[in-house]
């Protein structure tokens, strides 16, 4: 559905390529969050040299808001590059951080690029040992950035029986959900992954320590469930679902909430 | 080092890392290789500043084996990598090769955007007409009645012709060549890397081990030899039983322009609106 909401693309984004690799998502859910992560999307896709995806649903888009743009204006990434004598220099042999040093052309290394699988030289390879090395790498080099990857807030989830899982315009109307909840008397929160891939789930299972039952809303069919299912086994986890092209009202999100609260 | 020597040792610019190379014997692509090569050797290009874009397929394996700044990148998308690289590094010597169905099906968008802007770029199409790298599938450039894997009938889609769409597209610099005339080709390429536009160049090539298996073309040298038999003058035409071509094959420099350079008209605008 063109210049329709919905939020569908939840694994296209992980897992939309070919073959295993990881990969960094960011969910802003308003104008001047997207402003911010298109900052942070470019600052981790320098510092962790790989591919980052900037994921908003249509509301989010083409909203207009009023924005104080303070803070930080411009990218601050800074690239490291290859340094040292050309005949010891592998492009794919990384730092501590494992990271490697970026070559420039022009600075002499003559190095290959290419997206075969390929050894610290650069050059292909499909011996079995190497493949999975550089592979591991790659996971391993998410894992090792994580405190400077992650980001979610987390919304009155401290005494939270129900916490709302939800992203982009449904974590909006989730928020407002929160509120009319909370006027009620209902222990509700709301928990919104501002990086969606690699999934925050350390922050996720401390928001919904005292969770008894979790939702999702989202305008899909159930995506972003099946991780939150994957992720809290033993919580109760509902959707709230939507796929006619209409985002989610926070009355809807309101009285699923306020009916889970009672059933649990 | 190369400028005082005069002879050329193909070996000098390949990297002995990579050997042995994976194309089959007899291959047309070795040729094509060696030629720009030579091209590059004779215009005394650093090869510091020399850097080959190539896509997905035989062809686009090519560009691992020359030592210069390589990029292998994806199936029909050379020319936009190499795009952005000539435009953020106009330092740069930017070559790409690229196959006939890299650069003709899924790259053909690609190609007729880059002809029409002109951006410096060397283009090598190195036309086998067929799939070679995927086990022989029907290309844009197969030509008629031939027998490919998805065409067991034999080809009834005309073909392309790769140097006409490119003239037609605007290209600054096109012309076509036979990899059974390799000095030739090579002084081709050498013309073609001095176009200060776009230059597009057509490489005749032979998939011996797919196509002239299934076609019945003979060894490795009866396919170079018949590449001459099928460049005959158009009286001749209707004297072989079965064409390989429709028509006689057109080859040297077939079209050139003078039309503006698209890296420096940008960079030109772009200083001018900042000088306001
Ligand atoms: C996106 C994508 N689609 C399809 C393929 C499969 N594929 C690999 S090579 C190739 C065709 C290459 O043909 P050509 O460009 O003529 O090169 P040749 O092997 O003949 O030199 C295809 C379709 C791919 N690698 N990527
Ligand atoms: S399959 Fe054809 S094009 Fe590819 S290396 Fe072999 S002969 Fe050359
Ligand atoms: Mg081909």
């Amino acid at each position: 559905m063109p210049t329709r909401p919905s939020q569908a693309d939840i694994y296209q984004t992980r897992y939309g390529s070919h073959g295993d690799y990881p990969m960094i998502v960011l969910a802003p859910a308003s104008a001047r969050e997207i402003y911010d992560e298109t900052i942070r999307a470019f600052d981790l896709a320098e510092l962790c040299r790989t591919p980052v995806i900037l994921l908003y649903d249509q509301v989010i888009a083409q909203s207009s808001e009023t924005v104080a743009l303070g803070g930080r204006t411009s990218v601050h990434a800074t690239r490291k590059w290859a340094s040292g004598p050309r005949e010891a220099y592998k492009p794919y042999a990384a730092d501590a951080d494992l990271i490697p040093p970026m070559p420039r052309p022009g600075d002499g290394y003559r190095t290959h690029t290419t997206g075969l699988t390929h050894s610290e030289t650069g050059f292909p390879s499909q011996d079995p040992e190497t493949v999975t090395r550089n592979l591991g790498r790659l996971y391993a080099k998410l894992d090792k950035h994580r405190d400077l990857i992650d980001s979610f807030e987390a919304v009155r989830c401290e005494d939270a029986e129900v916490v709302i899982v939800a992203i982009g315009i449904s974590a909006r109307a989730a928020r407002r959900a929160v509120d009319a909840c909370r006027a009620e008397g209902k222990k509700v929160g709301l928990f919104r992954p501002v990086t969606l891939w690699p999934f925050p789930e350390v922050a996720l299972r401390e928001a919904t320590r005292n969770a008894k039952a979790i939702l999702v809303p989202e305008l899909n069919i159930g995506q972003l469930r099946l991780e939150i299912e994957r992720q809290l086994r033993d919580r109760r986890v509902e959707g709230l679902h939507l796929i006619s092209g209409e985002p989610i009202t926070p009355a809807q999100i309101a009285a699923a909430a306020t009916k889970l609260a009672s059933e649990v | 080092m190369f400028s005082d020597a005069p002879h050329f040792d193909v070996r000098d610019y390949l990297r002995k890392e990579m050997m042995p190379h994976f194309l089959c014997p007899g291959c047309g692509h070795g040729m094509a290789l060696r030629a720009l090569l030579w091209a590059i050797h004779e215009l005394n290009i650093d090869r510091d500043k020399l850097a080959v874009v190539s896509g997905i397929g035989c062809a686009g394996r090519l560009s691992a084996y020359i030592d210069a700044n390589t990029f292998h990148t994806t199936h029909g998308r050379p020319l936009a990598y190499a795009t952005g690289l000539a435009l953020a590094r106009p330092d740069l010597h930017v070559v790409v090769i690229t196959g006939d169905g890299d650069c003709l099906a899924i790259g053909g968008n690609h190609l007729i955007h880059a002809c029409r802007r002109n951006l410096k770029l060397t283009c090598l199409m190195l036309n086998n007409e067929i799939y070679g790298m995927t086990g022989g599938q029907v290309s844009p450039t197969t030509s008629e009645t031939r027998l490919t894997t998805t065409t067991p009938h034999g080809n009834s889609e005309p073909n392309f012709d790769a140097c006409a769409l490119a003239t037609a597209a605007g290209a600054g610099f096109v012309g076509r060549e036979v990899t059974r005339h390799v000095p030739k080709l090579k002084e081709l390429i050498k013309a073609g890397l001095q176009h200060p536009g776009f230059a597009f160049v057509e490489v005749v090539s032979d998939c011996t081990e797919v196509y002239g298996r299934k076609n019945d073309m003979g060894s490795s040298a009866e396919m170079v030899l018949r590449q001459k038999s099928e460049m005959r003058p158009s009286a001749y035409r209707d004297s072989v039983d079965e064409p390989f071509r429709s028509t006689d094959l057109p080859t040297g420099i077939l079209a050139q322009n003078n039309r503006p350079e698209y890296g420096a008209a940008l960079r030109a605008a772009a200083a001018a609106r900042a000088a306001k």
